[in-house]
């Protein structure tokens, strides 16, 4: 069954006009005026880019997206166009209206789409989960056990009598999140908030959602963060307001003929088509503790052979190739699932990187080559600290070092 | 001089870089720049080399290479070793002084420079017969064809080669064409056995045919080997000259006494770096990085004042300063006496990729209520794939991206279902 169905999904640009000024001079448009005359100039706005108000804030922040999401998944919304799956979340939480298409939702509907939205300042803790209790649809007589669980979930019981407005970011995350995770809405939407919880909350609520997928909720995940998550079992990328790919976990069922991510192809031959191959699953599978590599590991559905692959694949930061790797070109002699899998050292700093993955294909002499990018967030090992320098270097492998006496040396 | 003859000729030659940065639209200094200026204050009165805010990179240069002679020039990092190469080439212009050079020069400076990536092969190995001034020679381009190994890609536009060819091409030309005079900057770190002897050869053969070589290297041990005399440049001038073995020598000894001469108050730094380079395991400097060879950078400093600990920060950056690498690591005093000491960043083979770095050993200090100082020594280096087998880019015919190249493990399975057990391919 399904829990959110779009169709043809749209949604236009933000109004951003600017805000009529009221009334008569004040000190500040006073002190404005006279900056004026002393720059030469009225102060550019800072909005006006240098394409104006026909950059980006003019173009749809949703374009014709359709979809349909199971109960019980876990989608994550890793971006890159993060204001098309900001746009989306927000539709779904009701505080941004469709231009036109629909979406349904199958089920009531909780969500946090920024840190802090939904508290009120001039209350307590205690006070802002009785008061939320009612809009998160929790029956009134589950009032104090509601209370309960919030609190004890959020570890936020030793401040229930602390107004908001006292409040870290962090500690009003957690008891936002802690509401909406034990109200039980069947549809759950969560912005780009994970990060700010500690680890250990974090794994907390990572636990709590798996739980709950299991029993029937749905997930939606935005942020980047989660491009490498395993939390997540469907990954849907945004590019320009359109879903570039829309990728199953590696190992769950794929739809047949082409594949989930036929779509993504750039291919170079004049001849669109995956006709030979088909990218059916991403996943990536951090360093833990015993293990200090990265794994990345593709699956791909061979759909022609005798044929040869090569791969490569591109780290980026920014526009920057920070290194590429090049594997060597296998042959695959039948129809199969070929599964390609490269271990990283520990080189990649704690910093946002995209991996471009280019596929070569040639099949008797004829090249067929695709691309695809894909987010990767360095998860810093367990026990990287930090090394003390105020310039951020691309990567970070753990180099050797050896400092001593010279006399010593000599010896 | 075993020559009748002077190829190159150097009089009185100075070169003044202004360091005078032009900052218009702009008044009042930040207080980073007031302790730049307080430091670079500092650096006159101690070296006495800096005038103003001019700086001498060359200083009064007096050279005469004669026919048939192998010149080597060494020198610590910053020395002016390579500004001097750069103004033989004709790249910079002297400040003060002459320089005549008699017969036509190889400058093996920047390999690549000068290789037009819009012409083909074989039209980039016509141009630059033609710029060393000879006539259209169809044996030329073939033997440096084959020794560049592009003879398949001839009529290929250079941009469109494989990655290396560029460097290839302009190594194999530079040193098949009609010379009297090659300017070598750390030649034979470059490129594999064969490349090297191939060098050496060729080195040969110019003093065999009455020409001369001027070869600049860290790598003592190479320049012992082929260099009749050898220059030692220091601070932009000149140390030394004399037979190869002497001014080694001598060389090696002032680095060595440097760094026993522990003189806390000579001036008010708690520390003091002697020297950074680029060295093999066993600690002899190197010209060059071998991609497939662990290489260290090696950092010898002076902590001066051991009440104040002190860190040292290598970092590493590409040659559009983005940077790789950058770490610290702190050291705390130990007894009473000053100490030389060593730190030794070892940079693994398979790591970076072929093209130019530099490297930076900083040392930081900070006194109580006190801005923090730091000093700070920087070395350029090449990374050279030496060994095409070895290569991590072995196998491939494309462009070979990335600030680094790290060699990464891949393996391959197959399976006729999509979940379940894959065999190895």
């Amino acid at each position: 069954m399904f829990a959110i169905r779009a169709q043809g999904l749209t949604r236009g640009p933000l109004n951003r006009l600017p805000k009529p000024k009221a009334g008569g001079p004040t000190v500040s448009s006073a002190f404005g005026a006279l900056g004026a005359i002393v720059r030469g100039g009225p102060k550019k706005s800072r909005k006006d880019g240098a394409d104006g108000q026909k950059g980006a804030l003019g173009q749809d922040l949703l374009k014709d997206v359709s979809f349909t999401i199971d109960r019980g998944s876990i989608v994550a919304l890793p971006g890159p166009d993060l204001r098309a799956s900001e746009a989306l979340m927000r539709i779904l939480t009701a505080s941004l209206q469709v231009s036109a298409g629909r979406i349904e939702i199958n089920g009531s509907i909780g969500g946090l789409v920024t840190v802090g939205a939904n508290l009120e300042a001039d209350l307590t803790g205690r006070e802002a989960v009785i008061r939320e209790r009612a809009y998160m649809r929790v029956p009134e007589e589950r009032e104090e056990a509601f209370l309960d669980e919030v609190l004890a979930f959020s570890g936020m019981k030793e401040f229930e009598d602390v107004l908001i407005r006292r409040y870290s970011t962090g500690m009003s995350l957690r008891l936002g999140l802690a509401m909406i995770l034990m109200a039980k809405p069947s549809v759950v939407v969560l912005g780009d908030i994970m990060g700010v919880g500690d680890l250990d909350f974090h794994q907390r609520c990572k636990e709590q959602i798996r739980q709950m997928a299991s029993d029937g909720a749905t997930f939606l995940l935005g942020g980047p963060a989660f491009a490498v998550d395993d939390l997540a079992d469907r990954k849907m990328f945004f590019e320009r307001g359109r879903i570039s790919s829309d990728l199953s976990a590696a190992g769950d069922e794929e739809p047949e003929d082409g594949g989930p991510a036929s779509h993504v192809w750039h291919v170079a031959d004049d001849q669109v088509s995956c006709a030979v191959l088909g990218l059916s699953g991403i996943s990536v599978l951090p360093p833990t503790q015993s293990q200090r590599s990265t794994h990345i590991r593709l699956h791909w559905r061979v759909k022609a052979a005798p044929q040869k692959i090569r791969l490569i694949l591109d780290f980026l930061h920014g526009s920057i190739v920070v290194f590429r790797a090049v594997a060597r070109e296998v042959i695959v002699e039948e129809l199969c699932w070929l599964r390609a899998t490269v271990s990283l050292p520990p080189l990649l700093g704690a910093l946002h990187y995209r991996v471009r993955i280019t596929c070569i294909s040639d099949q008797d002499g004829r090249k067929r080559t695709m691309r695809i990018a894909h987010a990767l967030d360095a998860v810093p090992t367990a026990g990287a600290r930090s090394t003390g320098v105020e310039s951020i270097p691309l990567l970070r492998p753990p180099l050797d070092w050896e400092i001593a006496p010279i006399e010593e040396i000599a010896d | 001089m075993n020559g009748t003859t002077a190829r190159i000729a150097v009089a009185n030659l100075s070169k003044v870089f202004d360091l005078q940065k032009r900052r218009k639209g702009r008044s009042g200094l930040s207080s980073r720049e007031l302790a730049a200026m307080v430091q670079l204050g500092r650096s006159v009165l101690r070296r006495g080399v800096r005038v103003g805010r001019r700086f001498y990179a060359l200083s009064d240069i007096n050279l005469e290479v004669g026919s048939g002679e192998i010149m080597g020039i060494i020198g610590r990092n910053g020395a002016g070793k390579s500004t001097l190469l750069k103004i033989l080439a004709r790249v910079l212009d002297p400040t003060e002084g002459s320089v005549r050079l008699e017969g036509r020069v190889a400058s093996l400076l920047e390999l690549g420079a000068g290789f037009n990536g819009d012409l083909t092969v074989s039209e980039n190995i016509s141009l630059h017969i033609a710029l060393s001034g000879s006539k259209p020679d169809p044996d030329l381009e073939k033997r440096i064809l084959t020794l560049s190994e592009l003879g398949d890609y001839r009529d290929i536009d250079l941009d469109d080669c494989p990655g290396g060819a560029s460097a290839r091409l302009s190594f194999a030309t530079l040193i098949s064409v009609n010379s009297d005079i090659v300017l070598a900057d750390e030649m034979l770190a470059v490129g594999d056995t064969r490349f090297k002897q191939l060098c050496l050869d060729r080195i040969g053969q110019v003093r065999d045919e009455g020409g001369c070589v001027l070869f600049v290297s860290h790598d003592l041990r190479a320049i012992a080997q082929i260099c009749d005399r050898v220059m030692w440049i220091d601070r932009g001038k000149m140390r030394l000259v004399g037979s190869a073995k002497e001014v080694i020598r001598a060389y090696e000894a002032e680095l060595h006494a440097k760094i026993s001469a522990l003189d806390p108050t000579a001036s008010d730094d708690a520390a003091q770096i002697i020297d950074l380079r680029l060295a093999s395991r066993a600690g002899e400097p190197i010209g060059a990085l071998r991609l497939n060879r662990a290489s260290y950078l090696e950092c010898v400093f002076q902590h001066l004042r051991p009440d104040i600990p002190i860190s040292l920060c290598f970092e590493l950056t590409n040659g559009r300063k983005q940077i790789i690498y950058s770490a610290a690591r702190t050291i705390e005093p130990v007894g009473t006496d000053p100490r030389a000491m060593r730190g030794r960043l070892k940079i693994p083979p398979h790591f970076l990729n072929e093209a130019g770095y530099q490297a930076r050993a900083k040392v930081r200090w900070k006194v109580d209520n006190e801005p923090r100082k730091e000093v700070e020594m920087k070395t350029d280096f090449r990374a050279v794939d030496s060994d095409a087998s070895e290569s991590v880019w072995a196998g491939w015919d494309g462009d070979r991206r990335g600030l680094v190249a790290p060699r990464l493990a891949w393996r391959f399975g197959i399976s006729d279902r999509k979940r379940g057990r894959a065999k190895p391919l």
